[in-house]
Formats: structure tokens, C-alpha cells, sequence
């Protein structure tokens, strides 16, 4: 597997990242139901020793020429929970429910807790879905389909009006703000995916007043494939880290410690 | 105000944050969303060998995509009929619409894996393709088939 940093790319020896997320969207596979998700926490047990549960999150699918996020929720019968598998540091996460699997790295309050990078959290991630299909294939005779990738950056920036590169905030009198932009993504002239910037004022847990920055890439690959996956998020990830960087100011890249 | 998680996001995350005030994203009312939704939530809970045989009820995913799909074309403000809903005995479905001699097809395989057709029964307009995540060509052939009517009204008033 390939791990290493494509050259050129920004890098920060501090950046204010709070949390990675890389997901897939897939077709549940025929036959599964809530029942078998114990067994699919047997996979991850061994390093994700606690579970909770949550509400499923929608199924989402970025169609053109207009986004389509009227988030309706079907009902049919009973619905599958969304498991969270809580590794023993609390930094890393599996979001399983039966048509989503999600892992997050997330920054603790631990002193070990920095950023492990990109290149590591994939690895992770990339052997657990092919776990996955595993199992999928040996109880239910079927590949993982993948319909949608995902890979989000969420950054919790200390505020400071001169964040980002193309908004100055000291000229707003403002006690709240929030926005988001989307943009189209294409490859040989196919509309694939969007890139989403997202960005609010909040306060962390000790009150402080941050700026929540996220950014996503959602979409297609290129078929349902692991291989795809893998193309789709490291490419996603090339482009959000060119976003971050095109969109912070030069001022804040100095306190993130820009080394290239 | 409560504690509660970023989900006012992506969803994705874990983390806490304290919002100080409630976002919500703007959503497009789309015509008929509500027949819509209704239509494929009627078709998701088919009972099994709802045809007699052993036809499936319309899975999850492709409702879920179809309805996407659907606000995906009419969010550009299209001004067209409701479409018919057909489910399909592998848990597929068509949508379909008719309107002055034309015919508009899609048929929804699996997620991203649309067939796509436009005819109409008097020429020898037909065209299909296979379509993914872009839906703008079912725009142009809608427009084209109520541009017929408009365009035979002129006629008529003249």
C-alpha cells in the first residue's frame, strides 16, 4: 500500500485539525440485517473495545446539475442503528451502520494525541473495509458495492478575524457568522463529486471561541471497487489540503508552522 | 442551549461543540416532493411477490437515489408534469413521463447506474444513454418535449 506524501503538498508542523473522517457509502449487501452487526464489531473488537449506539445517519448521493440533500428518510420496518466502535484511546472511531462505515481520527485531550497523519488514518481505514468485504463475502456471497466515498478535515480554529484568505472579518461587526460554499468536481468532463466548505463561529468545551472549518469532498468513484475508494480519498485528500491552504491567510499558516 | 455534536455538518464527526445559535442549511422545496416521496415510500414497503411471482419490493438505496436524483432536476426550476413511478421486480424502478407524443424514461438499475431514454412515437426521434451522477441531458430532452406544446399552442392561437 502506498503511504508515502505526494511532494509540493502543504504541510503544517501544527495544524488545527480536529478530526479526519474517511467514509464509503455502499448498497447493504442481501440478507443482512441488525442482527449480524455484533459480528461485524467481532472484526474491529480486538481494537475497538467499546460500542455505543446512535441514530443512522441519511443515505446521500451528490447528483448534478442541482445537489440533492432534501435528506427524505424512508422508512421500511425496523431500522438499522448506527454503532459507534470506540478504539481504547478514544482517538480513533468506526461509524458502522448497514449501508455506511466511517472511520474517524479525532484529537483528544491526551498529550499523545496529535494529528498521526493522512497517510496512517487511510491505512487503518483501508484494512478495515477490506475486513469488511470480507465478511460480507464469506456470510452474504457479496462484494462491498461502494455507491459514495467521503473524506472530511474538520478544523477547530482559535478565532481570530484574519483567518481566512478571501473574507477579512475585522470589517464585520459580527457575534456570529456562518457559511458554506460548494464547488463542482469533474474528471474528463463527468461531474463525479463536490467539495463542500463549511465554517461557523462556536465554543469549544472549555468556552473558548473557535472557528469550526470544515472540509469535505463527497462523491462517486470511479466504480464500487476498494481500488476506487483508495483513488477517489487520496485525490480528495490532495485537493482539501491545496483547499486549506488556498483559502487560509498567510498570518495563520505562520501560527499552523507552514514547512513547505 | 444544549451540548450537542458537529452533525450540523456533514454528520460525520464525533466531536462536541458548543453552538451558540442553530444552523440550518438552506433546502430547495422542489415540485411534487411530497407526491414523490409518498409514491417511492409506497413502493419500499411492497410485500414481497407483490406481482404474484417473486418481485421485490424497491430497495432502499435506489428510492433514496431516485428521490436525489429527482430534486437533483427539478431544483433547476423545469417546469414539467409529475412522473410516473414503476417499481421494477428486482427492486429497481422507472420513472417516466409522457407528454405531447414524447416519452421520457429512467430507469433506476442501482445507484449511479441509470438507463436513459427519450422517443417520441410519431418521428424518429430516440435516444438513450447511461447516466451516473449527472441528470442535465433529462433536463434538455424535458424541455424539449414541453417546448413542443408551447410551440403548438402558438400555432393554434395564431
Amino acid at each position: 500500500m502506498n503511504v508515502t506524501r505526494p511532494k509540493n503538498l502543504a504541510s503544517f508542523k501544527n495544524p488545527p485539525l480536529n478530526e479526519v473522517v474517511i467514509g464509503i457509502q455502499f448498497s447493504t449487501p442481501e440478507g443482512y440485517n441488525q442482527i449480524y452487526a455484533k459480528e461485524v464489531w467481532d472484526l474491529f473488537k480486538h481494537d475497538y473495545p467499546t460500542v455505543e449506539d446512535k441514530a443512522a445517519l441519511a443515505l446521500t448521493f451528490e447528483t448534478f446539475p442541482q445537489s440533492g440533500h432534501n435528506q427524505i428518510e424512508f422508512k421500511s420496518g425496523a431500522s438499522h442503528d448506527r454503532f459507534w466502535f470506540i478504539s481504547e484511546t478514544k482517538n480513533d472511531l468506526i461509524q458502522f451502520q448497514e449501508n455506511k462505515f466511517l472511520h474517524n481520527w479525532r484529537k483528544g485531550s491526551q498529550i499523545n494525541s496529535d494529528y498521526p497523519r493522512y497517510e496512517i488514518i487511510k491505512e487503518k481505514f483501508i484494512n478495515e473495509i477490506i475486513c469488511l468485504e470480507a465478511y460480507f463475502k464469506n456470510t452474504f456471497s457479496s462484494n462491498l458495492k461502494i455507491n459514495q466515498c467521503e473524506l472530511s478535515y474538520i478544523n477547530h480554529i482559535q478565532y481570530n478575524k484574519n483567518i481566512f484568505n478571501f473574507i477579512n472579518l475585522t470589517d464585520i461587526h459580527t457575534s456570529d457568522f456562518y457559511f458554506t460554499f460548494k464547488e463542482e468536481l469533474s474528471k474528463e468532463n463527468k461531474k463525479y463529486g463536490r467539495f463542500i466548505c463549511d465554517a461557523g463561529l462556536s465554543l469549544d468545551q472549555n468556552q473558548n471561541e473557535i472557528i469550526v472549518l470544515n472540509l469535505t469532498i463527497r462523491g462517486k468513484p470511479e466504480n464500487d471497487s476498494i481500488e476506487s475508494t483508495i483513488e477517489f480519498i487520496d485525490n480528495s485528500r490532495i485537493l482539501i489540503v491545496e483547499k486549506f491552504d488556498q483559502l487560509t491567510s498567510t498570518d495563520a499558516h505562520k501560527v499552523w508552522e507552514k514547512v513547505s | 442551549m444544549g451540548y450537542h455534536s458537529t452533525d450540523i455538518f456533514s454528520g460525520l464527526s464525533s466531536q462536541r461543540v458548543h453552538q451558540q445559535k442553530a444552523i440550518i442549511r438552506p433546502t430547495h422545496e422542489f415540485p411534487y416532493r411530497e407526491n414523490i416521496s409518498s409514491r417511492l415510500q409506497e413502493l419500499i414497503c411492497l410485500e414481497l411477490g407483490w406481482d404474484g411471482y417473486r418481485a421485490k419490493p424497491v430497495s432502499f438505496d435506489k428510492a433514496t437515489f431516485a428521490m436525489n436524483m429527482l430534486e437533483a432536476i427539478y431544483s433547476t426550476n423545469i417546469q414539467t408534469n409529475l412522473p410516473s413511478i414503476v417499481p421494477g421486480v428486482s427492486g429497481d424502478l422507472q420513472i417516466e413521463w409522457h407528454y405531447n407524443g414524447y416519452a421520457i424514461e429512467l430507469y433506476v438499475i442501482s445507484p449511479h447506474n441509470v438507463c436513459a431514454s427519450f422517443y417520441h412515437e410519431d418521428n424518429n426521434t430516440a435516444e438513450e444513454l447511461e447516466l451516473t451522477s449527472d441528470f442535465s441531458q433529462v433536463i434538455t430532452w424535458i424541455k424539449k418535449m414541453m417546448q413542443e406544446n408551447t410551440n403548438a399552442k402558438i400555432a393554434s392561437v395564431r
